[in-house]
């Protein structure tokens, strides 16, 4: 009864992503500017209002932010450019079908289903960050930065407004508002700058910018965290620049996007998001929250910076993340939705995210978050890694699951189980756990196979 | 018309970041920097919207 009904799910899986089954084909490759616009394009969302001041109020200075930030964004080029896009230029498909063939249909559906619920908390996050803009006009108060539940009845209305105001406009017309946010993105960008630029006078930066060093070291990144904050050193904000994006990189889920790349080297074309995004915009958010007098309120920090235009980037940022969210969200729950509608999965999506946006937990903690997420789908990364590179020059056989038609395969879903169980206890900073995680993984799922062979004769 | 369009989008993209810059160094007064901010993303939204439409 139950393998008949995963057989079902998956079946129905499969049909969702037949669209993409085929390899990409060689005339149907993209340009390298292609894929400078969508790194620069995605990397300025919601998420930069928060994480940039975060840094601030956990006392980093401003040495450590910027070499942290070179270096840790230049690791994550590098992960997307030696780890990601070889693999998708040689096997020009989705990771959902490659990791289909290497761990079985069975552990892709889990895969996937743990995504879409990684994706709904993260849309959660970007609403709550939308209703810091918009409860300003109601006087609204943004909870504190312990707080885990909302705190106030109109905290609560107001994420479900924006949450059902999102949800809607989802349902109404998704690719038409993903084109939208694909235009929004060049302005948000420009009020991050705009936003930065024109609070530094406040901050006491003179005209001739002789003093901008000193201030920017005593007054933003002066190395004092925040009461209640942990203190941020070098090594936390070089991890998390690169980890910001784990899931993508070296999880591989951006096998997506680079099986449409001539070149494996296309992966540099990742440094038009990064430095811009996961920089520019993370330092344009320090300085604004630093002349917000330390105040974790992106809504409120955006308006003193840039006034209605500050209000509305913070909305569309949060809205712009939020709406292609639901989409992935939406198929994924769509095979456990027989014959559902469009419209009822985005709204079954748009619900789940919606309860989760009250909760203000998941922005004020988003940091933490963002390690969880990558950490969680990085396994995935490493057993897909060993599969293709490691196991052939091993001499053992590849994409078992695949020829002996598996719906399992039990060493992959021991691996990933295994070595998130091992990074729990890690006795070590939770933005640090995954890159001996990553090595756990990758040696005992070769481990494994190695075994697993031999018994095979 | 494509050519004054796109045009368009790139100068109102200017004009955000050039009223920052003219905040910054006090000539423009914080109402003025807002307005003139507000001002120049709503011509950037409609100069946007149409570019891309036009692109399809």
């Amino acid at each position: 009864m139950m393998s008949s009904t995963l057989t079902d799910v998956v079946s129905r899986m499969d049909k969702l992503y037949e669209f993409d089954r085929e390899e990409v084909r060689a005339g149907n490759l993209h340009s390298g500017a292609k894929f400078a616009g969508v790194f620069a394009g995605e990397h300025v969302a919601a998420t930069e209002f928060v994480i940039g001041a975060f840094f601030v109020l956990h006392g980093v200075n401003l040495v450590d932010l910027l070499i942290g930030l070179a270096f840790g964004n230049l690791l994550a080029v590098l992960s997307w450019t030696f780890v990601c896009a070889p693999i998708a230029t040689r096997v020009r498909v989705t990771l959902y079908w490659y990791l289909r063939r290497i761990a079985g249909p069975g552990l892709t559906v889990v895969y996937n289903i743990a995504n879409a619920v990684m994706y709904c908390i993260l849309a959660g996050a970007m609403i709550s960050i939308s209703a810091t803009a918009v409860g300003l006009g109601f006087g609204i108060p943004v909870p504190p930065l312990d707080a885990v539940f909302p705190n106030s009845i109109g905290w609560i209305l107001l994420a479900f407004l924006i949450g059902a105001g999102f949800t809607t406009l989802a349902i109404l017309g998704f690719e038409r508002l993903s084109r939208f946010a694909a235009v929004c993105s060049p302005w948000i960008f420009a009020i991050f700058i705009a936003g930065a630029i024109a609070v530094l006078p406040s901050l006491g930066v003179d005209k001739d910018l002789g003093n901008l060093w000193e201030v920017a070291t005593t007054r933003i990144w002066n190395g004092q965290p925040s009461p209640g904050q942990e203190k941020f050193g070098l090594w936390h904000i070089l991890f998390f620049a690169w980890f910001a994006n784990l899931a993508m990189h070296i999880g591989l889920s951006d096998l997506a996007l680079f099986r449409y790349a001539k070149r494996w080297t296309y992966g540099l074309y990742s440094a038009f998001g990064m430095y811009p995004g996961h920089m520019l915009a993370w330092i344009c958010s320090g300085v604004m929250v630093a002349a917000a007098n330390r105040v974790m309120n992106p809504g409120l920090m955006a308006y003193q910076a840039a006034g209605l235009a500050g209000i509305g980037a913070v909305l569309l940022a949060g809205w712009t993340t939020a709406n292609p969210t639901l989409y992935r969200a939406g198929l994924a729950l769509q095979i456990v939705t027989p014959n559902w509608p469009r419209w009822k999965i985005t709204l079954v999506a748009g619900a789940i995210t919606t309860i989760l946006a009250c909760f203000p937990v998941f922005f004020l903690k988003l940091l933490d978050y963002v390690a969880i997420y990558g950490l969680v789908l990085m396994p995935i990364g490493a057993i897909v890694f060993a599969e293709h590179w490691i196991l052939p020059k091993l001499g053992i056989q590849q994409y078992q699951a695949e020829k002996k038609g598996w719906v399992f395969n039990w060493n992959a879903a021991i691996v990933w189980v295994g070595t998130l169980v091992v990074c729990y206890y890690m006795p070590i900073h939770l933005f640090f756990r995954w890159l001996p995680g990553y090595f756990i993984a990758l040696i005992a799922y070769v481990v494994l196979q190695r075994i697993a062979d031999r018994k095979r004769g | 018309m494509k050519i004054l369009v796109q045009l368009m989008t790139v100068l109102s993209v200017a004009a955000c970041l050039a009223a920052a810059i003219l905040r910054f160094l006090d000539v423009a007064s914080p109402a003025g920097y807002t307005t003139m901010l507000g001002v120049a993303s709503v011509v950037y939204f409609i100069a946007a919207t149409t570019w891309a439409e036009m692109r399809g």
